[in-house]
């Protein structure tokens, strides 16, 4: 299969003395749904910002072979743990076609593709209505809708349980599993992963610490308790 | 329309020298500010914090003797000004306005951007408050000053923590410099 995402060396620091991300390297293929767990601290959120290149890291991230700039970020997508941040529009609708009128599409088309994408995520009814009026799991779906809205390459999904108890989180992951798009998502909601994704990568004190097939990680009880996850 | 011509002579009065005009500008603000709101109790309590700013300011300006009393008055009046705009802009109709590229989109999702940084600016504040509220007994004292001297800090955190993140999903919508 195709790699994606390609990231080589990776290394970051808020402060010198502290480095939060060390030697990350990973690869993600078409088509892939990558899992990343750790424990808080663990590093998961600030590797998704360097993903994006909204935090400068040291090391390499190529994405289609490319060096990600902030011209690729209209290939990637972006789901905030907090759905607050990027739905700030009067209304759903308005939210979802933004990025489509941004790029270049006629307010009517972006409209009718925003109601169409709302539809997919069962948000049709809530289309005129403002984020602020649902509730925390309707505006993290309201946040995928947006986030998929300009056909993006590659997801990222950062903590979508957070918030969420049993029904919505279930709800959300079989909503991730049908999607037809390369995904990075981060928890430490175990279960939630196994739900959907192929690979799982271990992060523990900003290092992977395990990197390989859902089932194997997730069943390796000595390496989920070294890497503070149980 | 309305909203416009509030938000125009907030931005004149921002800019005036004349004291006469930015003393009249204070009741025709004060008024108008009060007939946005749905009752004058609101519209008071809303006006604490911007007093409370503004009695500082003064204070500061009388501790190194270089009183500015137009400084304290147009804040006065732009937050009156102002506030009263934010409440009768058409929210809902004005994203369907927007064209890509024109200049009166740029300003219509500039409007709509503050508006949602200062909404949630409010809800974390008013978090804040109310969590040092709970945790400090006397309204007085060292303890309660210093709490809400780090109050205020952490509100000030918080507000750049969420404004980055803020820049970061305009990044994603298409916003690419």
């Amino acid at each position: 299969m195709k790699t994606i995402l390609e990231v080589t060396g990776l290394n970051f620091s808020f402060e010198r003395s502290r480095p939060v991300l060390q030697n990350i390297d990973f690869r993600v293929s078409e088509g892939e749904y990558l899992g990343i767990v750790g424990g808080n601290g663990a590093g998961k959120s600030t590797l998704l910002w360097c993903l994006l290149g909204l935090l400068k890291a040291a090391g390499s991230i190529r994405f289609f072979g490319e060096e990600v700039s902030k011209k690729a970020l209209a290939r990637i997508a972006m789901v905030f743990q907090n759905p607050e941040d990027q739905l700030f529009m009067p209304t759903l609708l308005d939210d979802v076609a933004l990025p489509l009128v941004n790029r270049g599409s006629q307010i009517c088309e972006a409209q009718e593709m925003a109601l169409d994408k709302l539809g997919e995520l069962g948000l049709r009814d809530f289309a005129g209505r403002p984020a602020t009026t649902l509730s925390i799991g309707e505006r993290k779906r309201a946040a995928i809708a947006g986030a998929l809205s300009a056909s993006p390459e590659l997801l990222l999904v950062d903590e979508p349980t957070a918030e969420l108890d049993g029904r919505p989180a279930r709800q959300l992951a079989d909503l991730l599993a049908q999607l037809a798009v390369t995904a990075i998502v981060t928890s430490h909601h175990l279960d939630f992963l196994r739900m959907f994704t192929s690979r799982t990568l271990v992060l523990s004190k900003g290092r992977i610490v395990a990197n390989g097939p859902t089932p194997e990680i997730l069943g390796n009880q000595n390496l989920l308790q070294a890497a503070d996850l149980i | 329309m309305p909203a416009l011509l509030v938000l125009s002579a907030a931005v004149a009065v921002a800019f005036m020298r004349n004291t006469g005009w930015v003393t009249a500008s204070l009741p025709v603000g004060l008024v108008l500010n009060i007939s946005s709101r749905r009752s004058i109790s609101k519209a008071m309590r809303a006006m604490l914090p911007v007093a409370l700013f503004v009695l500082t300011l003064i204070l500061l300006q009388w501790l190194y003797r270089r009183p500015e009393p137009l400084v304290a008055a147009k804040t006065l009046a732009v937050f009156w000004l102002t506030t009263a705009a934010f409440r009768w802009v058409p929210w809902s109709g004005l994203a369907g306005a927007i064209r890509p590229g024109s200049r009166a989109s740029a300003f219509i999702l500039y409007l709509l951007f503050v508006r949602h940084f200062a909404s949630i600016l409010v809800v974390e504040a008013g978090r804040l408050l109310r969590a040092r509220s709970r945790a400090v007994q006397k309204p007085y004292g060292h303890w309660a000053f210093r709490s809400l001297a780090s109050a205020l800090v952490s509100l000030f955190v918080r507000a750049a923590t969420r404004a980055e993140r803020f820049y970061s999903a305009l990044l994603l919508k298409g916003f690419v410099e």
